[in-house]
This record gives C-alpha cells, structure tokens and sequence, in this order.
C-alpha cells in the first residue's frame, strides 16, 4: 500500500565550525490520507526541523539535508528543483504556525494575504481571489467575514489570527497540513476552537494533517496516530489509543505519568506527599549525543547493552513500532553517518575543524 | 408566562449577538491613520510641513508669483536696493488712503552702486512686450526741463519703436504727453496704444505705459514682463508687482535681475534635486540592501564591500573628478540630471546599510518564513513582505537625507560646477556673495543662503516629525 506522504530515512543536518548538529537523525515515518499523525516530543527534538525538511525550507547553509526521501504522491520532493517545490509549498502541502501573533505580515489585510496564495496557485484575478477569501474566512467560521477581510493582523486576536492563517494555509485545498503547535499560544477555549475547526475541515476536505504539539491532552483528542521523538529520531510509533494504554518505550511512559490528574489528590494513601512523577535530567546535546541508546542516562530501565549499542525501531505487534532493547534485540547497524561526516576530509577541509572541549 | 419569559430570553441573547462581535467589538483605526495623529501633535514636524509646503508651492508656481522672470534685466539697476514700501499715499487734495507704492529709484554712481529717487515731475515710457525674448523699453527722463524731457521721452519711443518722427502716432504720443504734464495730477499712469506692429507674422497692438511722477504702486495681477507660464501658454500676468516695474523686494544683483524673481525660479533646482536625489537613493538603497541582507553570503560580502569602498572615497573630490570628466558645454537640465546622479552615487551605500541591517532581521521573521511555506519566490518575498516592512523607516532616513542634497547642490554651484547662468539656483545666487565687498555693499545677496537654512530647517523638522509618527516607542 502507497502511502500518501512517505519519509524515509531523514537526516537534517546544521554544520558549525566545530561540530554538526543533528537536528533530524534518521526519521521514518509516513501519513496515509485523510489521517491525523501527531508528533509529539520535548522541546528541541527536532518536530519543527521534520516540517521544515518536509517543506524543503532548511536554511542552507549551515542545514543541509544529508540523505534521506520524502516521497509525496510518489514523487521525492528532496529532489524537484526549487520552482517545482515552489508550486507544491503552499498549494499541496501547506504548513501553519505557533504563533499567530507574528506569522502574518502586519503590513497587509487578512484578504490581501489570502489572495496572495490564491492569485499565485489557483491563478485567480483579484476580485474572485477577494470573493473567494471572504468564502474561506467564512469556511474557518469568522464572524463578518466581508469586514474582517479587510483588517490588519494586529486588529485582530490570536484565535482569529490563526483561524486567518488556516483559512489561508486551506486556501488551495491542500492534500497535506503541517501544523506546528498550532494551539500553543491560544488558550484552552480558543484551543477547543480551533480543533474542532481543523477536524471538520479535515472531514470536509479528507486533508491529511501532520500535528506537532507538546501537548498530550491535544494528541489524545485530536489525532488517529502518534510518533514520539527524541533526539532526532522516533522512539515509539503507533496509534492514539495504544500509546495511551499501553505504551512501551519508557520515554513514553515518562511522558505520560508526568502529567498531572486533576482529583488524584496530593497525598498517597499512607499519608506521603504524592509528587509529580518526572523524566531526570535533559535532552541530550545533539551535537554530541552519547554512545548507545540516547535516552539510556535517562532511562530508568537502562540496561547494560543500552549504553553501547543503539537500537533499532522494530515492529513489535501490528502497526506498532518500539525503539527498545526492552522488547527485541535488534541493533542499528553501521558507523554513525555524522560522525562519518565529520571524519571526512571534506568537512575537515571546508571547515576547518577544532577539536571541542 | 412560561413561553413569554423564554421569548424574552432569546430576544436578550440575539440582542447580544447582534451587539458584540468576536474578538474585538469596535473597528480599530488603520495604521496610516495612527501615523497621521501622532504627526499632528508634532509642533515642529507641522511648522516643517507648512514651510516645505509653501516652499514647493511657490516653486511651482515660481513663474505667475514672482513679479518678473528669472533672466529679466535692467542694466540701469545693477545692486539696486532692496524696495522701501510705503503704504499711504496723498493725493493732489491732500488725502491720505491706503496705496501702497515705491520710488522709483536711478543710479547716481556706478563705483558705489547708489541711488536716489528721482523727482516728482520725471516721465517714463515703458512698453508692454508680446515676446518673451524682447527687451522692453525703459525711458526714464527727469531734466528739470520740461521739453528736454519731451523730447528725451520721444526719441527713446521713437528708436524702439522704429516709427517716423511725424508719423501720426508720434504727434499723438507727443499731445498726451504734453497733456499729462498740463493734468495737475501728481501721479498719473495711462495705457497708449502704438498701433498695429507685425509680430511672429501676425499683426498685434502694442501698447507703451505712459507715467508721470516717481511712484510705483504695487498691485494684483499686473502686466509685466511676458513669460511662458510651466511652457503651456505665454502670458504677461504677474500675481503680485507694478506695471511700471521698478520694484525689487529683496534687491537686484550685479545684472539687474530681480533677487526675489530669481529666487523663486531657483527653488524648483534646489528644492528638486533634493527629492530626486533622495527618490534615486531609495531606489539604489532599497534594491541593493535588500538583495544584500536576504541573500546574504557572497552577494552581500560584495555588495557591501562595494558600499564602503564608495563611502570611503572623498566624496567632494570624486564631485570634482566625475564633474570633470564630462564636458563643460552641458544644457542646464543635463548638468542638472549630472548634479542628481553624482550626489546620490555617492549617497546610495549609507541607506543600504541601513536598509540590509533591517532585512538581516526582517528574513527570520515568521511571517517570511509563512510566505515561504507559501510558495512564494524569493524575489516576491522580498518585494511584496521584506522591503515593504522597513518602509517606515526608510522614509524617515530618505527625508533627513534630502538636506544633504539641497547643500550639495548649492555647494557644487558655488565652486561653478553645478547649475550656470543664466539658469538659477540658491547655490548660484549665494556664489555671488562670495565676494565680501560686494556683500558689504549688497547685504541682500545672501538672502538665498537664508532661504537654503530655512528648507534643510524644515525638512529635518518635518523628518523628525515622521521620525516620531512612525516610531512604535514614541511618547506621543
């Protein structure tokens, strides 16, 4: 079976003098149509540098994508010319943002930004690009959408703004949403809203959606599947429900039982003050990350192995994918590709390299 | 009971949502609008607009408001000083009205360049041109004698006019003449026809000015010296002046000319390389600093290494140099485009610094990024999203850099390079106070330097003003 969105072995790269930083290290993972895939990780584990790799928008320099496919309908999209890319971005695949507040231009009105997208992929004159703003502001439920079309970003607030950046984001109907935090800096209402908005309009246009969020509650409400991240790679895939139930990576679990639950109360049973359960420590460097599992000094279940083979992401039952020595022994296999990269003589010449520390 | 409480209820709830609307409930004002009211409690910024709008106007205007043309010329009046006004007039009865008027004024020592004004009895012709390009007649006879002054008076119209000394219009000028002496009248004016004269192939009336006694009265709308009205149409209207000439509110220079004339038509130079200039650096600056800081890498290593390399050059010799390099036998609206093109390649390289340090910022913005995700082509984002954003303050930085242009202007007229006579430019007029004799004897000369300060006064106000309008800090 084809899927509609396919990455396969994705490494995004940021080269600095010293030393490469591994943003997206060997990501697989596809999206079939209509679904929702929630990728959920911590902060810096690379959920927004897997968006802007898909998008094809790594700054380059310093990024660069070292290897890697990301097949769309078929087509790798690491490999069209940057005008091809171009008519994809925007009009296939569309992406929105986290913070609604600054990802609109406060130099136009909400119409003339939606018109942009529109006149620029659907070919449309001015005037039907204007009608058909207003249908798409009304379509993401905007009160008075003849007038709001004609208001500036900073006269409207940040629930309408982002409702203005998916009315524009949905404005050529595209097969693919990227959504990075689209909810974060809304508040728990707003939130609601905005869901629901997205939902239906998934319903309505079979859009596939690529939700990334740090939020579990989101995760568990919103989305069919779910990828956690650490690191630059996946650790657990499989869907909502499992990952809720039944979780296996102890990343996975960390993440769940630190979550607060409202009435457990703030003492056991025998009277000891109930503390929030949390995951020591940090990310690690991911310039530098340790040899073996990466979330192995973390872990509580570490075992030996951990700390110097890295494993492999197995299939453990259908559709449910686990990166544990817990629960298979298969190991990644190879040198490391950066670390490879940064034994090459090219790098050494191009860069210059020191040695850290 | 039940149903009418309910009724009520839903009336309330479609009242309120008729009245309150998402988000927010009233319309906010539009940016433009913000800037417009914070400029407006600006005092100086508003002073400076007023001025900048009086000084613009009237250099448009320059050819209907100023009482004679840029090259009209009396040689009778070199540094001829600036007019005394008198407001209140006594007829022959006696009475005193409101008319204002000015002496009429003749040269007694050409060394000294002094003047006296001349006796009530003198008789002037002055004739009323068609052309602009003719030189009018100017007779002024003042011999205590009254025939000798007859006399004078006829053979000047005669000689001007090319007609036969008995020929009819003659013995008739020579009966009004005599006429007008008899009236008992001090001062009287009156329009004599010459008759029919062959003009540009067309047969047209002249008329000559016919004037006893030494007044000059001022007055709206006058006939004066004919000129080309912004090149539509030839008239001899003045806004403001006396038919009889004579009057010079600032002054005359060495030649005769009007100070104040001159001055006017010599604004549309000074005042519009400013604007020109300040429009072509924005355009270099915008383009340049904005390729540079979003491109970044090699183009902007280039581009601004470039930019200093035109910085560090001492920009009044290379003035010299590039000003040398291109004949001298120019037309002054060709030295004029040179003027503009050499100040602002000097200028371009400070605002696109300026202008790559705000893109540098503005390309991480997210709304960039946004517009990327789009699909837009870098050279839309640039244009439609990056350039249009630092706007604001490439305005501010264009309108404080147009003082700059105007001194520029009058400092390469001053050293000769820049605009040249006949032509006129405050820079040109000011040369002619280089001279501290001349000054000294002509203080009026440096009334185009007063009028350079008080354009560079004005537009730095009005810059601060937009400054403070548009800044998001400003206290206002």
């Amino acid at each position: 079976m084809s899927h509609l969105l396919e990455v396969k072995d994705l490494r995004t790269y940021y080269y600095h003098h010293t030393h490469i930083v591994r943003a997206v290290d060997g990501l697989d993972f596809h999206l079939d149509k209509g679904e929702i895939l929630g990728i959920v990780g911590e902060s810096g584990c690379g959920k927004s540098q897997t968006s802007m790799s898909i998008m094809n928008l790594i700054q380059t320099p310093p990024g660069k994508i070292e290897t890697g496919e990301i097949l769309y309908d078929g087509t790798d999209l690491l490999k069209l010319r940057e005008d091809e890319m171009r008519k994809i971005r925007g009009n296939r695949i569309s992406m929105i943002f986290q913070e609604p507040m600054t990802s609109m231009n406060p130099l136009f009105t909400l119409g003339n930004q939606i018109s942009e997208v529109l006149m620029l992929h659907r070919g449309m004159s001015e005037q039907e690009a204007r009608a058909e703003s207003i249908n798409l502001l009304d379509m993401v439920g905007m009160s008075d959408p003849d007038e709001r079309v004609d208001e500036y970003p900073f006269q409207l607030s940040g629930g309408l703004r982002q409702r203005g950046m998916i009315a524009m984001a949905m404005a050529c109907e595209p097969s693919v949403l990227i959504a990075d935090e689209p909810t974060t800096a809304l508040d728990v209402t707003i939130q609601a809203q905005i869901l629901r908005l997205m939902g239906n309009l998934k319903e309505r246009h079979k859009t596939s959606i690529i939700f990334i969020t740090h939020d579990l509650a989101v995760i568990a409400g919103f989305t069919d599947r779910v990828m956690v991240m650490y690191a630059g790679i996946a650790v657990e895939s499989t869907d909502v429900k499992t990952i809720f139930k039944k979780s296996l990576h102890p990343y996975t679990q960390g993440l769940l039982t630190s979550i607060p639950v409202l009435g457990e109360g703030k003492t056991h049973a025998d009277g000891t003050r109930r503390k929030l359960n949390t995951i020591l420590g940090n990310l690690p460097d991911n310039a530098d990350f340790p040899k073996g599992c990466r979330f192995a000094p973390r872990c509580s279940k570490a075992m030996e192995k951990c700390f110097h083979a890295e494993p492999k992401l197995m299939e453990i039952e259908k559709d449910h994918f686990v990166r544990c020595f817990l629960y298979h022994n298969e190991e990644n296999e190879g040198e490391d590709l950066a670390t490879k990269i940064m034994k090459s003589r090219k790098y050494k010449r191009g860069f210059r390299l020191k040695t850290r520390g | 009971m039940d149903k009418k409480v309910m009724e009520n209820t839903i009336d309330r709830q479609h009242e309120i949502e008729i009245e309150t609307r998402e988000g927010i409930a009233r319309k906010s004002e539009s940016l433009w609008t913000v800037y417009r009211r914070r400029f407006k409690k600006h005092t100086l910024g508003k002073i400076g607009l007023i001025i900048l709008i009086i000084l613009y106007g009237s250099a448009l205007f320059a050819d209907i408001l100023s009482p004679y043309t840029m090259t009209w010329r009396d040689k009778y009046k070199s540094f001829h000083p600036p007019a005394e006004i008198e407001w209140l007039y006594n007829n022959a009865e006696g009475d005193r009205s409101f008319k204002p008027f000015v002496y009429e004024k003749v040269i007694t020592n050409i060394a000294f360049k002094t003047y006296k004004i001349v006796p009530s009895y003198t008789i002037r012709a002055i004739s009323q041109e068609i052309l602009t390009v003719n030189r009018e007649l100017r007779s002024i006879s003042y011999d205590s004698d009254f025939e000798v002054r007859l006399e004078t008076t006829l053979e000047n119209v005669r000689k001007h006019y090319r007609v036969e000394d008995d020929s009819d219009v003659m013995v008739h000028l020579e009966e009004t003449l005599r006429q007008m002496e008899e009236n008992p009248e001090k001062d009287i004016s009156i329009e004599f026809s010459m008759g029919e004269f062959l003009v540009k192939d067309k047969m047209q009336e002249l008329t000559l000015n016919l004037v006893k006694g030494n007044k000059n009265f001022l007055g709206f709308f006058n006939q004066g010296v004919p000129y080309s009205f912004l090149g539509l149409f030839t008239t001899n209207r003045h806004f403001f002046g006396a038919s009889t000439g004579g009057v010079y509110f600032w002054g005359a220079d060495q030649h005769g000319r009007d100070i104040f004339s001159r001055m006017l038509h010599g604004g549309r130079i000074s005042l519009t390389v400013g604007i020109v200039g300040a429009m072509l650096i924005f355009v270099f600056g915008l383009t340049i600093g904005g390729v540079a800081g979003y491109f970044g890498g090699k183009v902007d290593v280039v581009l601004m290494r470039f930019g200093e390399v035109v910085m560090a050059f001492p920009s009044i010799y290379l003035l010299f140099a590039l000003r040398a390099s291109f004949p001298s036998s120019l037309t002054s609206s060709q030295v004029y485009m040179l003027i503009i093109i050499i100040l602002s390649f000097i200028g371009w390289a400070g605002l696109a610094r300026i202008i790559r340090g705000l893109v540098l910022s503005l390309k991480n913005e997210d709304f960039v990024l946004s517009a990327r995700t789009m699909g837009l082509s870098q050279w839309k984002i640039i244009r439609r999203h990056i350039l249009p954003n630092t706007l604001s303050f490439v305005i501010v930085q264009v309108t404080l850099t147009v003082p700059g242009y105007i001194l520029g202007e009058s400092a390469l007229s001053l050293l000769g390079l820049g605009i040249m006579e006949p032509q006129s430019s405050w820079g040109l007029m000011l040369a002619a106070a280089k001279n501290y004799g001349t000054v000294q004897n002509a203080p009026w000369l440096l009334v185009p330097g007063f009028a350079i300060f008080i354009a560079i006064m004005a537009w730095n106000f009005f810059g601060d003003g937009i400054r403070d309008a548009v800044d998001p800090k400003s206290k206002h």
